[in-house]
């Protein structure tokens, strides 16, 4: 995927040394490979989301009096097919047929992820994919085409399906594998049963013994992992924390609200408009980054292996222009990218530790399309 | 009524609700409907009377964007996740507080999970009362990506709005797909969940403020998730071919007995009618039929329910029984739902003290 990927994209960008409020340049955008639609490389397959033409033609295309549509916006395969097989659940109580999309790649089937078709999937490390579906999470083969339950039926004093709750209980979902594969961790309301409490608890299966056990207790979303196998949990209001994933001890790295995103070696987060915070998740340093036109986040987005964060900024906080602002983690270089001319920047995503895709869209057409920016290490001072 | 004088109709319709808009939100507000219409949007009309709530919008072929979802499962904020609806816009419900019929549709988000906004668009609204729950965010969306709103506000509920305070967000900020609003409230008054309102007004509170449906935002969605917007109304989708009116109708809910989110059929559909301006309001004996179980989705014949002979008019209004189930006992008192919608609880029979109601929110046909 990366050689596929760095064959495609001819902007290359070497980051500069960022001096007082830079002027945000936009000259990169022509020489970028540009692809329509919208794009995202996960576990290194490359995907085409669903975009606003592939909504419209759905919605186009209900029958009115049957109320069914013919054409579906899912997910695809952007490079090769993408074919469909059926797999059987049997568990539960669950006594359903479930489709999923796939592609071919070294000669495997890869599912891919489709929450158009009514689940979440994350691939295993044996090859393997776990689906969310149904308030619990059930292990695919997709060569074999079968599905089976994956978590543990009874953990302590708590029973899948005991009956005993007035509510509903979510048994595990928000999937997420450590980076070295051993541990799952899950978001459940199983406790609510007994506590009442239905804000839910953060778990881990560790894949190579079985055992499983709450590690924190409250929901939030899951920022990243780091290279030590800890993880990151953005509490809103309450901060970010880093979760040791075997004693379940935690520390807050971040005090109050901000925007964050997590590599697996460096957490950057802002809390206040101008600046922005970049921690050594090794040494626990803390730098503070100003300049390069930078004022208040809309997003941020770090590659795991990667040494740069991309973040969108609105230079003022009521237009709808952005600026896409690049950052080199080891050295604060950074460099600050205008908008393409005529689109606004929608989203963000990593392709691997080089490759940035920036989904845009054209603000008279609104058609939509995705770069492929090549980020440069060697930054020039 | 064939599909062409239907949309004629439709279009003149859509002409008296650009001219409530401009007085309620002025010009840009007038383009956007301009946009709706030219995208296909069927018709708009207001259902305002004593006590109504809900703005209805008609038809099966509108669609006033194709919003993303709230909910994301990638912390980029890309991947859409279609959080299960526990509850959906003009459901009735048994409720001990909280609006009945519902005024909104509950999405079964987790505590703290990211609220994105689901298009473009300005805040125009932010209250971080976090005692019960009522923390919410009101943005003013672009529907077609010009970078200007276009009078489309969604109302976020039970949120924590992101970074309330002097470096948070703030009204008068724009937000991208990609910017996080607000994470979902803890467990306060209610379980945590994603309270989510097509409001007509830049700010709640005000008694002229009016519920719209939220279909209209989701009519490329699957069967699988929200049956193409239909899981966030509990009447919507309404189409006429011929003298056939259809309808989709049910009820959603979170079962505890079997752990999983239902569609729920009405236990029947009414139509009210009466034929001619000047005639008697009453029920048909006929009741709408399932047509398409997938979609759920019904229909009447207007000419054989209600006896009309061709070239009359008539004036309908339905009403969808909702079945009990396990979240909706039998000993409920409210239990129906009303298309076109009405909110604060009105009367099945809205003719039972005097027509005016019901000729206020009924919509007419012409019997083929």
């Amino acid at each position: 995927m990366g050689k596929r990927l760095k064959a495609a994209s001819a902007g290359l960008l070497i980051l500069a040394a960022v001096s007082g409020s830079a002027l945000a340049e936009s000259d990169v955008w022509p020489q970028a490979a540009q692809e329509p639609g919208r794009l995202a490389v996960l576990q290194e397959t490359k995907l085409q989301l669903p975009g606003n033409a592939d909504k419209r033609k759905a919605a186009a295309s209900i029958d009115p009096a049957s109320g069914r549509a013919a054409v579906r916006a899912g997910v695809r395969a952007a490079e090769g097919s993408t074919g469909t097989f059926n797999a059987k659940l049997n568990a539960d109580g669950l006594n359903e047929t479930l489709t999923f999309r796939y592609t071919q790649s070294a000669g495997r089937r890869v599912p891919l992820p489709s929450p158009d078709l009514g689940y979440e999937l994350h691939p295993l490390p044996d090859g393997q994919v776990l689906v969310e579906y149904a308030s619990s999470l059930y292990k695919l083969n997709p060569d074999t085409k079968t599905l089976s339950p994956f978590l543990k039926a009874q953990t302590g004093s708590y029973r899948q399906g005991a009956g005993s709750s007035s509510k509903m209980i979510v048994w595990g979902k928000r999937a997420s594998i450590s980076p070295d594969g051993n541990v799952l961790l899950y978001w459940t309301t199983r406790s609510a049963a007994v506590s009442g409490r239905e804000d839910g608890e953060n778990w881990i299966k560790d894949l190579r013994t079985g055992e499983e056990k709450k590690v924190y207790g409250a929901g939030y979303t899951l920022l990243g992992w780091d290279t030590k196998n800890r993880f990151y949990l953005d509490l809103g209001d309450e901060g970010v924390v880093q979760v040791d994933r075997t004693g379940g001890s935690s520390a807050k790295l971040v005090t109050g609200s901000s925007v964050s995103a997590v590599s697996g070696t460096h957490l950057l987060s802002q809390t206040a408009d101008g600046s922005l915070n970049l921690r050594d998740l090794s040494t626990g340093r803390v730098r503070t980054f100003r300049g390069g036109g930078l004022n208040h986040l809309r997003a941020a987005s770090a590659s795991y292996e990667g040494r740069y964060f991309a973040v969108i900024n609105a230079p003022d906080r009521s237009s709808r222009v952005s600026t896409l602002i690049l950052i080199d983690t080891k050295t604060l270089d950074s460099r600050t990218i205008a908008e393409p001319a005529g689109s606004s920047i929608l989203g963000i995503s990593w392709a691997d530790s080089r490759h940035l895709l920036v989904q845009v869209r054209n603000r008279t057409t609104q058609a939509e399309s995705t770069y492929t920016l090549e980020v440069e290490g060697e930054a020039k001072r | 009524m064939n599909r062409e004088s239907l949309e004629k109709t439709a279009a003149d319709a859509g002409r008296t609700m650009e001219k409530r808009k401009r007085i309620l939100r002025g010009r840009r507000a007038l383009l956007a409907v301009c946009a709706l219409l030219a995208c296909g949007a069927v018709s708009t009309v207001s259902a305002a009377d004593y006590g109504a709530r809900f703005l209805q919008q008609y038809g099966v072929k509108v669609s006033t964007a194709p919003a993303m979802t709230p909910a994301r499962s990638d912390a980029n904020g890309l991947m859409e996740s279609y959080a299960p609806v526990e509850s959906k816009t003009n459901q009735p419900r048994h409720v001990v507080s909280g609006t009945n019929p519902h005024n909104g549709a509950d999405l079964a988000m987790a505590s703290g999970e990211r609220v994105y906004a689901i298009l473009p668009g300005k805040v125009t609204e932010i209250k971080s009362d976090l005692s019960a729950q009522l923390g919410s965010v009101i943005v003013d969306h672009d529907i077609d990506g010009d970078g200007t709103p276009d009078g489309v506000y969604i109302q976020y509920v039970h949120i924590d709005p992101a970074g309330a305070g002097g470096t948070g967000l703030r009204v008068g900020d724009y937000v991208t797909e990609t910017t996080v609003i607000g994470t979902v409230d803890r467990a306060k008054r209610y379980n945590p969940h994603l309270h989510i309102q097509q409001v007509s007004q830049s700010r709640s509170g005000a008694s002229s403020s009016r519920t719209l449906p939220l279909y209209t935002l989701y009519r490329h969605t699957s069967s699988e998730t929200w049956n193409a917007g239909s899981d966030l109304d509990y009447l919507s989708s309404d189409w006429q071919s011929g003298n056939r009116l259809y309808l989709t109708a049910y009820a959603a809910t979170d079962n505890p007995r079997t752990q999983r989110y239902d569609r729920n059929a009405p236990a029947e559909i009414q139509l009210h009618y009466k034929i001619g301006a000047g005639g008697k309001w009453k029920m048909s004996p006929v009741r709408f039929s399932l047509y398409e179980a997938q979609t759920m989705r019904y229909r009447i014949d207007l000419r054989q329910a209600t006896g009309a002979r061709k070239g009359q008019d008539v004036y309908v209004y339905a009403a969808a029984i909702r079945a009990s189930d396990p979240t909706f006992p039998a000993s409920a008192a409210y239990r129906h739902g009303l298309w076109p919608q009405f909110y604060k609880q009105p009367d099945r029979v809205l003719y039972a003290a005097s027509s005016a109601r019901a000729d206020q929110a009924a919509r007419k046909f012409t019997i083929q």
